[in-house]
């Protein structure tokens, strides 16, 4: 059956009449659609459901557009305008929506019909449609979600989408995802080819944003194609070798001259279109950049022909081509820094052999220079103290390299047994003593104790005086080395036949298991507090060795910050000496100049020692000096170098920072990074390695270069340094520009570095994603802009350390925190899809995010990081819990039977949606007081106050929520009766966002709806009832008849299906069984002007063929009547005759005694009115004793899953099964047995009949009345089948019965009623009863052989007999089984179905 | 005698058999319907009555034990 259509009527709402007023900008547009052309018609007439919908559209400041009507009629709002529509507005207004999305119909078709035809929502993230909004084929992404807009009778009408256009997002995640992997490369310098390999791996990774790349390099006048992406390999636009001259294929002059150039790619054919069907058009060429210098190259990059050449496309393109210029770069720095360590090493080799050999050569220049440098010294100090201060430091470093050849030709000779020892009695401890006493200044100005205990031994020691100075003056210088504070002690006694000499500390001690090691050469103890960090590590070899030679021995004795005492032991005498190196005379104990320079490296070790650089300043500025203020921080433990390294970078132009230690220099480099630092390796406190460790691992020195200087040569040092993250490795001795020299280069590339870091900030902070990197224990260590602006929390804060103060709270949220902790565990996996998460705003909003989160490898450090980037779901979720909400109001509104439960029913949700106390909804009557709802309080119980909110309320514009000031939000709604205020007291610790505002709105808006469909169906109920009354079938029903009757449509109880009986005039009786198209009330009211035609065509005696055939022209005639079926018949209950015709209905059905069923399928033409004149038929069949006949509507045997063959013989299975039951039970048990699983979905009527109809009689309680009532006791009797013999016995039982009535029962109230019944049931079953109302006369008592006999005849005649006496009357029940030859063998039906040609027409 | 004897003619009956002396042959193959008031007329005159009925009525009679008071015929028709 088909649908009925009816759209409500439109009432007059005078608050929506200008549906186009919250259009903003787009209403007058609107406006000036001529609506009148469309299908829609003029808005003026258009139903309220449509005005309601475009009400919410216009008001909303999301992205939306709707479509309604047949055409579906387009409509968007300002926000999707401005989003999405661009060029195509204001033309797409009021146009069929496929007209407005042809290119992009056939993704988006088939979602609209899923729309509306299920009435379910769909939901697309991110979906890629190629429109053109912008005269091309655009790529873009769209996240939205289609949902139904219902009419006023709730069938769907249209639909709204809710989008939002994704397409900067997804673009921008899928190019930094390309930047990343270009970033990722696991290895930290390789071959440049490899490098470049690798990164066009990447590109080739992303063929939507590069459809192919080709990467040249400048290479010995050619450009080279270094690789090439997107199959482009073999192509002829893509040769091996490009002269630089030659211009026809790319621009590579303007390449060369750093420029970048957009290439129009028409005339190259075959060009590979990457991830798009077609190729570019065109190709942006970018140069690889090198600082200073020719590009190292270029990169051609094909564009995507379906996005924009626009700000950051071409910034993309440039960032890639700046990765793959640092990479050449790189590649290259690292092949040129090998083979300066390889060049290194070799002159570290040839100075070993330089200074091994011919150290001694030294001596005679530097005599020839200290003689000089003495003179100058002394004539100059006085006259020009610059002059002085330069000369003193040429003295001081002349000495110390006095000292340190001196000590290596001492171990040379040592090592060549040539040493030329001179063994003289000396008194040991005076000369010791004197020794010492060089030391105090130098001891004592660094704040220690200096204590010399040395009384007279007894006998003098022999020793080499020069030897034994090297000896004492070594432990001494030593001893104040590694002293922080306390004292230094230097004593002599005699021991065990031995001269004992100690030099004791306070120092900072020696580890035992150092102390081992401690006299080995070149052995120093690391990680060690000390004045300074110079030294060869040969000072207590030295000594060792020098006690050995005077047969003494040395032991060390040391606590770890106690000190360390040093004891040397001398024998007596001369046994322990070579021969020949004895000398008998007296040793001076003069000091020789041996000391000098110990005690003035010393001196140099302490802090005030170094004079302000400023002082040393020469005023030439050197040609090396940084285009820009640069910074350098200088770490030098020796004085002397941090002086020079000063005074050389500050005449460079540079500003100079200078610290003695690794610990100063990470102190000053956090606190101000500088632009370079230049430390020493070999420092106290922190070396150099070290530093560069600590400064590479702190976010804000991460990026600060590092030049490191030892005297360490050697490809193993400086790969050491290199390694541990220094940018550049000089060894000592160096010339000033070599420095100079290095400096700048490390300045300006960090410059340069910094500027691919400054666009990496720039390109992440523009990502319309929040970006973030955690450290391995989960700590955020970086933010960009959309981070913050999304959470609230900005750079400032960093680090952000687990649990970070967006996570939900514990206490008040642990449900969001187990949902964050989860996908925090489960951040593995680059394509994991995002999340959607609860987090929480610094301002302590509830914000909801997708968050994507991977691993990733810091380049700089090695270490695991996690990047993570997530975006704002906020809206997205809002709009799943808008269509969740908005469904579910749609169920309950669709439920509700009428307004006052639709109300019910929408308060409810939204005190359960907002979690809050109470709801009120005041209905503002026209005409009668305000009627409150959603409280138990009339309107007179409210306050004043609020009295007076409400009532101003209901002038406020329809669905726009207002905050009414006490906690509440107040929203006005159309109700039927007038204008309705909903008043929500809000939860104070829940914020109502504007999201709950736009939520609250169009829930409003589908309660307007809803009310004013409920109106209607509480109409429609009215009216429903009413004709029900006129038209449904009649009250009363002809004995032998039971009905049924199901309507479609809830909670109508009408339909278009009826039937029909009635008694005509001459005693028989007219059954019409009909089936109008359609259901609900149209339908109803075209069956009640049927039914009331075919029964007045009845009742005129025509016949059933003529009635219908007259009934054809009646039905011509009205609306909706055509193909109406009817099942037509008179039937003489007498008999049992019918006769009957039938207008396309389905045949009825006839049970009989034996078991056995028929179709009384005679007498069938078309449906009605489908042809008029049409000649019908009839037929006739004589219902057979006890069978029962069944017509009905197609609804109860009609199934889409089956043929209707299949429903016949299954209704008439059930009336066969049913046959021994009442007819009543039985009209149950068949629509029982045929209800399909989900209800009856059509009408469906029914109309049982049972020959003979039981037989009821009343009669006169006079004697006379008996004969005519047993007269039509036979004729039933007959009726039913029976035998003569045992209608007879029946007749008698009954005859008795009725007699006794009629004898006794009336003495004292004459002329009173007996009445009989008498019926079938089932096979075999007669029951009869006899009530009258009077008193029954006891049998034989007093003895009266006649009445008694009565009762003796009813009992014999019949099986059982019940006899109920009471004082109002008796009732005699009697029941007999009907003998299975009970019926008369003469007596047959004519068999159905013969027809019988009726004139008409 | 033809018709049905009931409540409504007993009387009229009783009255008839009152009027005669001596055996009496009543016929009842004409009568389709007997009462137990008219058997109680019957049974008044018992000893001196025969009576002639179809198998419609004989049953009755057998059943109410006129048959061992009276003389009954039945007849075939």
């Amino acid at each position: 059956m088909g649908r009925s259509d009816d759209s409500g009527s439109r009432e007059d709402r005078p608050g929506l009449t200008d549906v186009f007023a919250e259009g903003g900008e787009i209403g007058p547009d609107l406006a000036a659609v001529d609506w009148a052309a469309t299908p829609l018609g003029p808005p003026d007439g258009w139903p309220q459901s449509l005005q309601t919908a475009v009400s919410i559209l216009l008001s909303s400041r999301f992205s939306m557009w709707m479509a309604w009507g047949p055409e579906l009629t387009f409509f968007c709002n300002d926000a999707y305008r401005l989003n999405t529509l661009a060029r195509k507005y204001p033309w797409a207004l009021g146009r069929p929506a496929e007209q407005v999305w042809a290119e992009i119909w056939d993704d988006i078709g088939p979602r609209v019909d899923t729309v509306l035809t299920t009435g379910r929502a769909t939901w697309d993230e991110a979906l890629l449609l190629f429109v053109e909004r912008s005269g091309y084929s655009e790529e873009s992404y769209h996240t939205f979600s289609y949902s139904p807009l219902r009419d006023e009778s709730g069938a769907v009408a249209g639909m709204l989408c809710v989008v939002s256009e994704e397409t900067e997002r997804v673009i921008g995640e899928r190019r930094m995802a390309t930047l990343r992997d270009l970033g990722s490369d696991p290895s930290v310098a390789r071959e440049e080819q490899e490098v470049l390999s690798y990164a066009c791996a990447q590109l080739d990774g992303n063929q939507r944003d590069l459809p192919f790349t080709l990467t040249y390099l400048f290479d010995d006048g050619h450009a080279r194609l270094a690789c090439a992406t997107g199959t482009m390999a073999e192509h002829p636009a893509a040769p091996p070798l490009i002269p630089l001259a030659d211009e026809s294929l790319w621009p590579v002059a303007a390449a060369r001259r750093g420029e970048s150039s957009v290439v129009d790619l028409e005339g190259i054919t075959g060009l590979p279109g990457g991830a798009w069907e077609r190729p570019p058009t065109s190709a942006l060429v970018v140069p690889l950049q090198r600082p200073g210098g020719v590009p190292h190259g270029f990169l051609v990059a094909g564009l995507n022909r379906h996005r924009p050449l626009d700000d950051g496309y071409r910034g993309f393109v440039e960032l890639v081509a700046g990765h793959l210029a640092a990479g050449v770069a790189g590649a290259r720095d690292f092949r040129a820094q090998q083979r300066r360590a390889e060049e290194l090493a070799e002159l570290d080799r040839a100075k070993t052999a330089f200074f091994s050999n011919i150290s001694h050569e030294f001596r005679t220049p530097l005599t020839l220079i200290m003689g000089p440098v003495q003179d100058l010294r002394d004539r100059l100090s006085q006259g020009d103290p610059q002059a002085g201060q330069e000369l003193e430091v040429i003295h001081r470093n002349g000495l110390r390299l006095g000292k340190l050849v001196n000590t290596l030709l001492d171990f040379s000779r040592l090592e060549a047994g040539r040493m030329q020892a001179v063994f003289q009695p000396v008194d040991l401890a005076a000369a010791t003593a004197e020794l010492a006493s060089v030391f105090r200044s130098a001891v004592e100005r660094a704040g220690l104790d200096f204590e010399i205990d040395c009384p007279p031994l007894p006998r003098p020691v022999h020793v080499d005086l020069g030897l034994w100075e090297k000896v004492v003056l070594n432990l001494l210088s030593n001893a104040l080395k590694f002293t922080i504070d306390g004292s230094v002690r230097v004593s002599v006694r005699e021991a065990g036949g031995k001269a004992v000499v100690t030099v004791a500390d306070t120092g900072v001690g020696v580890a035992p298991n150092e102390i081992s090691r401690l006299f080995e050469r070149f052995h120093r103890i690391e990680h060690t507090w000390s004045r300074s960090q110079e030294g060869s590590g040969i000072g207590l070899a030295l000594v060792q060795e020098l006690v050995h030679l005077h047969g003494g021995t040395i032991r060390a004795d040391s606590t770890v910050d106690e000190g360390t005492t040093f004891t040397v032991e001398l024998p007596f005498g001369t046994e322990h000496l070579p021969a020949g190196t004895l000398s008998q005379e007296t040793g001076l104990t003069a000091v020789s100049d041996i000391s000098t320079p110990y005690v003035q490296e010393a001196l140099r070790w302490l802090p005030d020692a170094s004079a302000a650089a400023e002082d040393l300043l020469p005023g030439t500025a050197a040609a090396t000096a940084p285009e820009v203020p640069a910074t350098v921080l200088v770490a030098d433990d020796n004085a002397d170098m941090r002086e020079y390294l000063t005074r050389l970078l500050l005449r460079a132009g540079y500003d100079v920072r200078a610290v003695n230690d690794g610990v100063a220099a990470l102190e000053s480099a956090r606190a101000h990074p500088p632009d370079l630092v230049v430390s020493d390796v070999m420092m106290p406190r922190m070396d150099g390695l070290s530093l560069v460790t600590a400064l590479r691992a702190d976010q804000r020195t991460m990026a600060v270069p590092v030049l490191l200087l030892s005297a360490r040569a050697g490809q193993e040092a400086s790969g050491e340094g290199l390694r541990a993250g220094a940018d550049d490795y000089l060894v000592k001795p160096f010339a000033a520009a070599d420095l100079l020299a290095r400096v700048r280069a490390n300045v300006d590339l960090a410059r340069l570095r910094g500027r691919h870091a400054r666009w990496r900030d720039a390109l992440i902070d523009s990502l319309q994603e929040a970006f973030f990197v955690c450290d391995e224990d989960g700590a955020v260590v970086e933010v960009n802009a959309a981070f913050t602006e999304i959470l609230g929390y900005g750079p400032e804060g960093l680090p952000y350390a687990v649990p970070h103060p967006w996570w939900p709270d514990e206490r008040t949220d642990a449900e969001a925190r187990r949902q964050f902790a989860e996908a925090l565990e489960a951040k593995a996996g680059r394509d994991q899809r995002g999340r959607t998460l609860p987090v929480t705003h610094r301002d302590g909003r509830r914000v909801w995010i997708s968050a994507l989160m991977n691993p990733a490898r810091d380049p700089d450090t090695g270490r695991t990081v996690t990047v993570g980037t997530f975006r704002d779901a906020t809206a997205e979720h809002h709009v799943r819990r808008r269509e969740t909400a908005l469904a579910e109001m749609s169920m309950r509104l669709s439920r509700a039977t009428s307004a006052a439960d639709a109300l019910t029913g929408a308060l409810e949700q939204l005190q359960a949606l907002w979690r809050i106390e109470q709801v009120l909804a005041v209905v503002f009557g026209r005409d009668s007081a305000p009627r409150v709802s959603g409280a138990d309080l009339g309107w007179a119980d409210l306050p004043g106050p609020q009295r007076d909110i409400l009532a101003a309320l209901t002038e406020h514009s329809a669905l726009m929520p207002v905050f009414t000031g006490d906690g509440s939000i107040a929203v006005t709604v159309e109700h039927p009766d007038g204008p309705m205020v909903l008043l929500l007291r809000l939860d104070p610790g829940h914020q109502f966002t504007e999201q709950d505002e736009l939520l609250l709105s169009l829930l409003a808006g589908h309660l307007t709806q809803g009310l004013a469909r409920a109106r209607q169906i509480d109409q429609q109920r009215e009216t429903a009832l009413a004709l029900q009354r006129a038209i449904l079938g009649p009250s009363h029903l002809p004995g032998g008849f039971a009905v049924r009757y199901e309507p479609a449509a809830r909670p109508l109880e009408v339909g278009g299906d009826w039937y029909d009986t009635f008694a005509l005039p001459d005693g028989r009786i007219g059954i019409v069984v009909g089936d109008c198209v359609g259901r609900g009330l149209s339908a109803a009211a075209v069956m009640g002007q049927l039914r009331s035609a075919c029964r007045a065509l009845l009742l005129q005696e025509i016949g059933p063929a003529r009635a219908l055939m007259a009934l054809d022209q009646f039905a011509a005639g009205v609306p909706g009547a055509l193909c109406t079926t009817v099942f037509c018949g008179v039937l003489d209950p007498d008999t049992g005759h019918l006769v009957y015709s039938s207008a396309g209905h389905p045949p009825a059905i006839l049970a009989l005694v034996d078991g056995t069923t028929e179709l009384l399928e005679g007498g069938r033409s078309i449906p009605l009115a489908v042809k008029l004149d049409v000649l019908r038929t009839e037929a006739e069949c004589v219902l057979p004793p006890r069978s029962t006949l069944l017509t009905y509507t197609d609804g109860l045997v009609e199934r889409r899953s089956s043929s209707l063959n299949e429903g016949i013989d299954k209704a008439a299975h059930a009336v066969q099964e049913g046959r021994v039951n009442g007819l009543e039970d039985l009209a149950g048990q068949i629509m029982a047995a045929l209800a399909p699983s989900g209800g009856y979905d059509d009408d469906v009527a029914l109309l049982l009949y049972r020959h003979p109809a039981p037989l009821e009689v009343t009669f006169p309680a006079e004697p006379g009345e008996l004969q005519s009532a047993r007269g039509k006791l036979r004729t039933w009797l007959r009726q039913c089948g029976f035998s003569t013999g045992h209608a007879q016995r029946v007749l008698v039982a009954v005859g008795e019965a009725s007699a006794n009535a009629i004898e006794h029962a009336y003495r004292d109230a004459a002329r009173q009623a007996v009445q009989l019944r008498l019926e079938t049931v089932g096979d075999s079953d007669l029951h009869v009863t006899v009530v009258d109302t009077g008193t029954w006369k006891t049998p034989n008592s007093p003895p009266d052989a006649s009445r008694g006999r009565g009762t003796t005849i009813m009992h014999t005649m019949m099986d059982e007999v019940a006899i109920l006496p009471d004082p109002t009357g008796t009732t005699v029940t009697m029941q007999v089984k009907i003998p299975h030859d009970a019926t008369d063998p003469d007596h047959h039906h004519r068999p159905a179905g013969q027809a019988r040609p009726q004139g008409g027409g | 005698m033809a018709g049905e004897i009931d409540l409504s003619n007993t009387e009229s009956f009783e009255k008839a058999l009152a009027g005669t002396k001596g055996p009496v042959v009543i016929d009842l193959t004409e009568v389709h319907y007997i009462d137990s008031a008219g058997m109680s007329v019957l049974f008044a005159h018992a000893e001196r009555v025969e009576v002639v009925a179809t198998s419609l009525l004989t049953p009755l009679l057998e059943m109410s034990g006129l048959t061992s008071m009276a003389t009954v015929r039945g007849v075939d028709r």
